[in-house]
Protein backbone atom coordinates (compact mmCIF):
# COMPACT_ATOMS: atom_id res chain seq x y z
CA UNK A 1 0.00 0.00 0.00
CA UNK A 2 2.90 2.58 0.48
CA UNK A 3 3.67 2.25 -2.98
CA UNK A 4 0.49 4.50 -3.72
CA UNK A 5 -0.13 8.05 -3.54
CA UNK A 6 -3.07 8.83 -1.29
CA UNK A 7 -5.08 9.62 -3.60
CA UNK A 8 -5.01 5.99 -5.93
CA UNK A 9 -4.94 4.65 -1.86
CA UNK A 10 -8.38 6.52 -1.31
CA UNK A 11 -9.64 5.61 -4.44
CA UNK A 12 -8.63 1.45 -3.89
CA UNK A 13 -10.54 1.76 -0.54
CA UNK A 14 -13.04 3.25 -2.32
CA UNK A 15 -13.48 0.55 -4.96
CA UNK A 16 -16.06 -2.00 -2.94
CA UNK A 17 -18.23 0.95 -3.35
CA UNK A 18 -21.53 1.43 -6.20
CA UNK A 19 -19.29 3.02 -9.16
CA UNK A 20 -22.31 4.38 -11.19
CA UNK A 21 -24.32 6.02 -8.45
CA UNK A 22 -21.77 6.18 -5.22
CA UNK A 23 -18.20 6.60 -6.95
CA UNK A 24 -20.17 8.98 -9.21
CA UNK A 25 -20.36 11.54 -6.86
CA UNK A 26 -16.81 12.13 -6.20
CA UNK A 27 -17.79 10.78 -2.50
CA UNK A 28 -15.00 8.14 -1.14
CA UNK A 29 -15.09 5.92 1.55
CA UNK A 30 -14.54 7.99 4.09
CA UNK A 31 -16.86 10.43 2.61
CA UNK A 32 -19.12 7.56 3.39
CA UNK A 33 -18.19 7.09 6.66
CA UNK A 34 -18.42 11.37 7.31
CA UNK A 35 -22.42 11.09 6.51
CA UNK A 36 -22.73 7.95 8.80
CA UNK A 37 -20.55 10.26 11.61
CA UNK A 38 -22.51 13.14 11.33
CA UNK A 39 -26.09 11.81 11.51
CA UNK A 40 -24.96 9.50 14.20
CA UNK A 41 -23.65 12.46 16.35
CA UNK A 42 -27.41 14.21 15.52
CA UNK A 43 -29.77 11.36 16.24
CA UNK A 44 -28.02 10.14 19.79
CA UNK A 45 -26.53 14.07 21.00
CA UNK A 46 -22.63 12.40 21.19
CA UNK A 47 -20.21 14.29 21.32
CA UNK A 48 -17.81 13.86 18.36
CA UNK A 49 -15.26 13.72 21.74
CA UNK A 50 -16.67 10.44 23.01
CA UNK A 51 -16.63 8.68 19.38
CA UNK A 52 -12.74 9.80 19.42
CA UNK A 53 -11.69 7.95 22.29
CA UNK A 54 -11.57 4.93 20.49
CA UNK A 55 -8.65 6.47 19.02
CA UNK A 56 -7.21 7.46 21.63
CA UNK A 57 -7.45 4.18 23.42
CA UNK A 58 -6.14 2.33 20.17
CA UNK A 59 -3.17 4.15 19.90
CA UNK A 60 -2.56 3.55 23.95
CA UNK A 61 -2.70 -0.07 23.60
CA UNK A 62 -0.15 0.10 20.43
CA UNK A 63 2.28 1.50 22.32
CA UNK A 64 5.33 -0.43 22.33
CA UNK A 65 3.35 -2.91 20.30
CA UNK A 66 6.44 -4.15 18.06
CA UNK A 67 4.43 -4.60 14.82
CA UNK A 68 2.41 -2.04 15.07
CA UNK A 69 2.41 1.34 12.40
CA UNK A 70 2.45 3.85 14.86
CA UNK A 71 3.06 2.51 18.15
CA UNK A 72 2.63 5.67 20.38
CA UNK A 73 0.03 7.53 22.57
CA UNK A 74 -1.94 10.48 20.74
CA UNK A 75 -4.10 13.10 22.76
CA UNK A 76 -7.80 13.85 22.43
CA UNK A 77 -6.43 17.57 21.11
CA UNK A 78 -4.27 16.13 18.55
CA UNK A 79 -6.40 13.59 16.96
CA UNK A 80 -9.49 16.75 17.16
CA UNK A 81 -7.25 18.92 15.70
CA UNK A 82 -5.96 17.41 12.70
CA UNK A 83 -6.79 18.91 9.11
CA UNK A 84 -9.98 17.04 8.10
CA UNK A 85 -10.26 13.73 5.47
CA UNK A 86 -13.85 14.38 5.25
CA UNK A 87 -15.94 16.35 7.61
CA UNK A 88 -16.13 15.83 10.49
CA UNK A 89 -14.29 13.20 10.50
CA UNK A 90 -10.57 13.84 11.06
CA UNK A 91 -7.00 12.39 9.10
CA UNK A 92 -6.24 10.94 12.44
CA UNK A 93 -10.21 9.13 13.12
CA UNK A 94 -8.85 7.15 9.90
CA UNK A 95 -6.83 4.12 10.33
CA UNK A 96 -3.56 4.37 9.59
CA UNK A 97 -3.30 2.16 5.38
CA UNK A 98 0.19 0.41 5.40
CA UNK A 99 1.88 -2.49 4.01
CA UNK A 100 1.68 -5.95 6.53
CA UNK A 101 1.19 -9.64 6.25
CA UNK A 102 -0.02 -12.14 8.54
CA UNK A 103 -0.40 -15.94 8.20
CA UNK A 104 -2.32 -18.50 10.23
CA UNK A 105 -1.78 -22.20 10.22
CA UNK A 106 -5.00 -24.03 10.57
CA UNK A 107 -4.78 -27.93 11.54
CA UNK A 108 -7.12 -30.38 13.03
CA UNK A 109 -7.96 -30.50 16.48
CA UNK A 110 -5.92 -33.65 17.76
CA UNK A 111 -5.84 -33.02 21.84
CA UNK A 112 -2.42 -32.58 21.32
CA UNK A 113 -1.92 -29.26 23.11
CA UNK A 114 -2.41 -27.01 21.24
CA UNK A 115 -3.82 -24.25 22.96
CA UNK A 116 -6.35 -21.80 20.71
CA UNK A 117 -9.73 -23.40 18.99
CA UNK A 118 -11.97 -21.61 16.21
CA UNK A 119 -15.13 -21.97 18.60
CA UNK A 120 -16.91 -19.90 15.58
CA UNK A 121 -16.37 -18.43 11.92
CA UNK A 122 -18.98 -16.42 10.17
CA UNK A 123 -19.63 -14.00 7.62
CA UNK A 124 -22.69 -11.88 6.29
CA UNK A 125 -23.62 -9.39 3.98
CA UNK A 126 -25.94 -5.75 3.73
CA UNK A 127 -27.02 -3.89 0.89
CA UNK A 128 -24.09 -2.48 -0.57
CA UNK A 129 -25.43 0.94 -1.18
CA UNK A 130 -25.76 2.98 1.95
CA UNK A 131 -28.70 4.80 0.38
CA UNK A 132 -31.13 1.47 -0.07
CA UNK A 133 -30.69 0.39 4.01
CA UNK A 134 -33.28 1.01 6.39
CA UNK A 135 -31.27 3.15 8.58
CA UNK A 136 -27.17 3.82 7.83
CA UNK A 137 -26.49 4.16 11.24
CA UNK A 138 -27.14 -0.06 11.77
CA UNK A 139 -24.78 -2.41 10.17
CA UNK A 140 -27.12 -5.28 10.09
CA UNK A 141 -24.36 -7.20 8.46
CA UNK A 142 -22.53 -7.21 11.95
CA UNK A 143 -25.73 -8.00 13.72
CA UNK A 144 -26.19 -11.21 11.62
CA UNK A 145 -22.98 -12.35 11.72
CA UNK A 146 -22.23 -11.86 14.98
CA UNK A 147 -25.95 -13.29 16.40
CA UNK A 148 -25.00 -16.43 14.29
CA UNK A 149 -21.18 -16.71 15.69
CA UNK A 150 -22.04 -16.67 19.25
CA UNK A 151 -24.94 -19.19 18.77
CA UNK A 152 -22.49 -21.59 17.01
CA UNK A 153 -19.57 -20.79 19.69
CA UNK A 154 -22.14 -21.38 22.59
CA UNK A 155 -20.57 -18.27 24.64
CA UNK A 156 -22.32 -14.60 25.35
CA UNK A 157 -20.85 -11.19 24.70
CA UNK A 158 -19.72 -11.30 28.22
CA UNK A 159 -17.51 -14.03 27.60
CA UNK A 160 -15.67 -11.98 25.38
CA UNK A 161 -12.22 -10.88 26.68
CA UNK A 162 -10.49 -9.52 23.83
CA UNK A 163 -11.76 -7.96 20.81
CA UNK A 164 -10.17 -6.74 17.54
CA UNK A 165 -12.57 -4.40 15.92
CA UNK A 166 -12.82 -3.08 12.47
CA UNK A 167 -11.91 0.85 13.30
CA UNK A 168 -11.40 1.85 9.89
CA UNK A 169 -12.73 4.99 11.13
CA UNK A 170 -13.71 6.04 14.96
CA UNK A 171 -17.28 5.87 13.92
CA UNK A 172 -17.34 2.33 12.21
CA UNK A 173 -15.56 0.99 15.18
CA UNK A 174 -18.16 2.49 17.78
CA UNK A 175 -21.12 1.29 15.29
CA UNK A 176 -19.53 -2.27 15.20
CA UNK A 177 -19.40 -2.16 18.99
CA UNK A 178 -23.59 -1.53 18.96
CA UNK A 179 -24.30 -4.13 16.39
CA UNK A 180 -22.41 -6.95 18.06
CA UNK A 181 -24.50 -6.04 20.98
CA UNK A 182 -21.88 -5.10 23.37
CA UNK A 183 -23.37 -1.76 23.63
CA UNK A 184 -26.68 -0.57 23.23
CA UNK A 185 -27.12 2.09 20.14
CA UNK A 186 -26.08 5.25 20.61
CA UNK A 187 -24.07 4.14 23.75
CA UNK A 188 -20.98 2.39 21.78
CA UNK A 189 -19.08 5.09 22.85
CA UNK A 190 -19.48 4.98 26.01
CA UNK A 191 -17.78 1.92 26.30
CA UNK A 192 -14.55 3.05 25.20
CA UNK A 193 -15.33 6.45 27.43
CA UNK A 194 -16.10 4.70 31.09
CA UNK A 195 -13.00 2.36 30.06
CA UNK A 196 -12.92 -1.39 29.21
CA UNK A 197 -13.40 -4.24 31.74
CA UNK A 198 -14.33 -1.22 34.05
CA UNK A 199 -17.49 -2.22 36.45
CA UNK A 200 -17.03 -6.21 34.54
CA UNK A 201 -18.01 -3.85 31.20
CA UNK A 202 -16.82 -4.93 28.13
CA UNK A 203 -13.49 -6.47 26.51
CA UNK A 204 -10.46 -4.89 26.34
CA UNK A 205 -10.18 -3.38 22.75
CA UNK A 206 -7.95 -3.67 19.61
CA UNK A 207 -5.27 -4.45 22.08
CA UNK A 208 -2.61 -4.60 19.83
CA UNK A 209 -3.62 -0.95 18.27
CA UNK A 210 -6.58 -1.72 15.95
CA UNK A 211 -6.53 -0.60 12.16
CA UNK A 212 -6.21 2.94 13.40
CA UNK A 213 -2.84 2.30 15.32
CA UNK A 214 -1.44 -1.17 14.47
CA UNK A 215 -2.41 -0.28 10.76
CA UNK A 216 -4.73 -1.44 8.55
CA UNK A 217 -2.77 -3.47 5.37
CA UNK A 218 -6.48 -3.89 3.75
CA UNK A 219 -6.35 -7.52 2.65
CA UNK A 220 -4.26 -9.02 5.72
CA UNK A 221 -5.76 -6.64 8.01
CA UNK A 222 -8.57 -9.78 8.63
CA UNK A 223 -5.88 -12.09 9.68
CA UNK A 224 -3.68 -9.65 11.08
CA UNK A 225 -6.85 -9.53 13.97
CA UNK A 226 -7.02 -13.38 13.97
CA UNK A 227 -2.82 -13.76 14.60
CA UNK A 228 -3.58 -11.34 17.51
CA UNK A 229 -6.34 -12.91 19.33
CA UNK A 230 -4.49 -16.28 18.80
CA UNK A 231 -1.19 -14.49 20.45
CA UNK A 232 -3.30 -12.52 23.39
CA UNK A 233 -5.60 -16.73 24.19
CA UNK A 234 -1.52 -17.96 24.08
CA UNK A 235 -0.35 -15.23 26.71
CA UNK A 236 2.58 -14.31 24.01
CA UNK A 237 1.35 -10.70 24.10
CA UNK A 238 4.31 -9.37 25.70
CA UNK A 239 3.66 -5.38 26.94
CA UNK A 240 0.06 -5.76 25.28
CA UNK A 241 -0.80 -8.64 27.35
CA UNK A 242 -4.25 -8.69 29.01
CA UNK A 243 -4.87 -10.79 31.76
CA UNK A 244 -6.60 -14.06 31.66
CA UNK A 245 -7.95 -13.73 27.76
CA UNK A 246 -9.82 -16.58 27.47
CA UNK A 247 -12.46 -16.18 24.77
CA UNK A 248 -11.44 -13.86 21.54
CA UNK A 249 -13.37 -12.27 18.59
CA UNK A 250 -12.09 -10.88 15.29
CA UNK A 251 -14.52 -8.40 13.21
CA UNK A 252 -13.73 -7.55 9.89
CA UNK A 253 -15.28 -5.50 7.62
CA UNK A 254 -15.62 -5.13 4.08
CA UNK A 255 -17.02 -1.79 2.28
CA UNK A 256 -19.20 0.78 4.38
CA UNK A 257 -20.29 -1.97 6.63
CA UNK A 258 -21.96 -4.24 3.82
CA UNK A 259 -19.92 -7.45 4.37
CA UNK A 260 -18.76 -8.17 7.80
CA UNK A 261 -16.84 -11.44 8.84
CA UNK A 262 -16.87 -12.87 13.03
CA UNK A 263 -14.47 -15.10 14.27
CA UNK A 264 -14.32 -16.04 17.72
CA UNK A 265 -11.56 -18.07 18.93
CA UNK A 266 -11.30 -19.98 22.43
CA UNK A 267 -8.63 -20.74 24.54
CA UNK A 268 -8.82 -24.82 25.54
CA UNK B 1 -19.70 18.34 -0.97
CA UNK B 2 -21.95 14.92 -0.93
CA UNK B 3 -25.26 14.52 0.77
CA UNK B 4 -27.35 11.89 1.21
CA UNK B 5 -30.87 13.24 -0.43
CA UNK B 6 -34.23 11.81 0.26
CA UNK B 7 -36.67 12.17 -2.34
CA UNK B 8 -40.60 12.76 -1.63
CA UNK B 9 -41.78 9.37 -2.69
CA UNK B 10 -38.89 7.95 -0.03
CA UNK B 11 -36.29 6.98 -1.99
CA UNK B 12 -32.58 7.62 -1.26
CA UNK B 13 -29.76 9.00 -3.43
CA UNK B 14 -26.66 10.36 -3.14
CA UNK B 15 -25.70 13.52 -4.37
CA UNK B 16 -23.82 16.80 -4.95
CA UNK B 17 -24.98 19.56 -3.38
CA UNK B 18 -24.40 23.05 -5.15
CA UNK B 19 -24.89 26.69 -4.74
CA UNK B 20 -24.56 26.67 -0.51
CA UNK B 21 -22.11 26.61 1.90
CA UNK B 22 -20.89 23.72 3.42
CA UNK B 23 -22.32 25.33 6.79
CA UNK B 24 -25.36 26.30 5.41
CA UNK B 25 -26.39 22.75 4.86
CA UNK B 26 -28.47 21.14 7.37
CA UNK B 27 -30.29 17.46 8.29
CA UNK B 28 -33.70 17.85 6.80
CA UNK B 29 -33.57 21.19 4.81
CA UNK B 30 -35.33 21.37 1.22
CA UNK B 31 -33.51 20.77 -1.61
CA UNK B 32 -33.93 20.53 -5.55
CA UNK B 33 -32.29 19.10 -8.40
CA UNK B 34 -30.32 20.88 -10.59
CA UNK B 35 -28.92 19.90 -13.97
CA UNK B 36 -24.93 20.63 -13.74
CA UNK B 37 -21.55 19.64 -15.17
CA UNK B 38 -20.50 16.25 -13.15
CA UNK B 39 -16.73 16.14 -14.95
CA UNK B 40 -14.83 16.64 -18.29
CA UNK B 41 -12.74 13.66 -19.68
CA UNK B 42 -9.72 15.66 -20.58
CA UNK B 43 -9.24 19.04 -22.70
CA UNK B 44 -10.80 17.52 -25.98
CA UNK B 45 -13.30 14.55 -24.00
CA UNK B 46 -16.57 14.21 -23.58
CA UNK B 47 -18.22 16.63 -20.77
CA UNK B 48 -20.51 14.89 -18.99
CA UNK B 49 -23.76 16.46 -17.06
CA UNK B 50 -26.14 15.21 -14.39
CA UNK B 51 -28.00 16.07 -11.75
CA UNK B 52 -26.75 17.95 -8.42
CA UNK B 53 -29.02 19.57 -5.68
CA UNK B 54 -29.30 23.42 -4.14
CA UNK B 55 -31.21 24.55 -1.78
CA UNK B 56 -34.71 24.10 -2.53
CA UNK B 57 -35.75 27.95 -3.83
CA UNK B 58 -39.62 27.13 -4.55
CA UNK B 59 -41.58 28.95 -1.78
CA UNK B 60 -42.47 26.15 0.38
CA UNK B 61 -46.28 25.12 1.33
Amino acid sequence: MSDASPEEVVSFLSMPEDQDYTAYTGITNFGLNAIIYRQYLERFGVRQEEVAMLAVRSHEHAEGCPHAMYPFKLSLERILSSPMEADPIHVLECCGVGDGAAAVILKPSEGDGEEVEVAAYTASTDLNHLTERADILTFEAVKRASDKAFRMAGLSRRDVDVLELHDETTITGIISLEDMGFADKGRGASLVTEGESANGGGPHLNTFGGLKARGNPVGATGLYQIAEVTTQLRGEAGRCQVDEAEVGLAQSLGGVGSTCAITILRRR
Amino acid sequence: MVALVELDDGVRILSQMVDVEPEEVKVGMRVEATFRRIREDGGSGIIEYGYKFRPSIEPEG
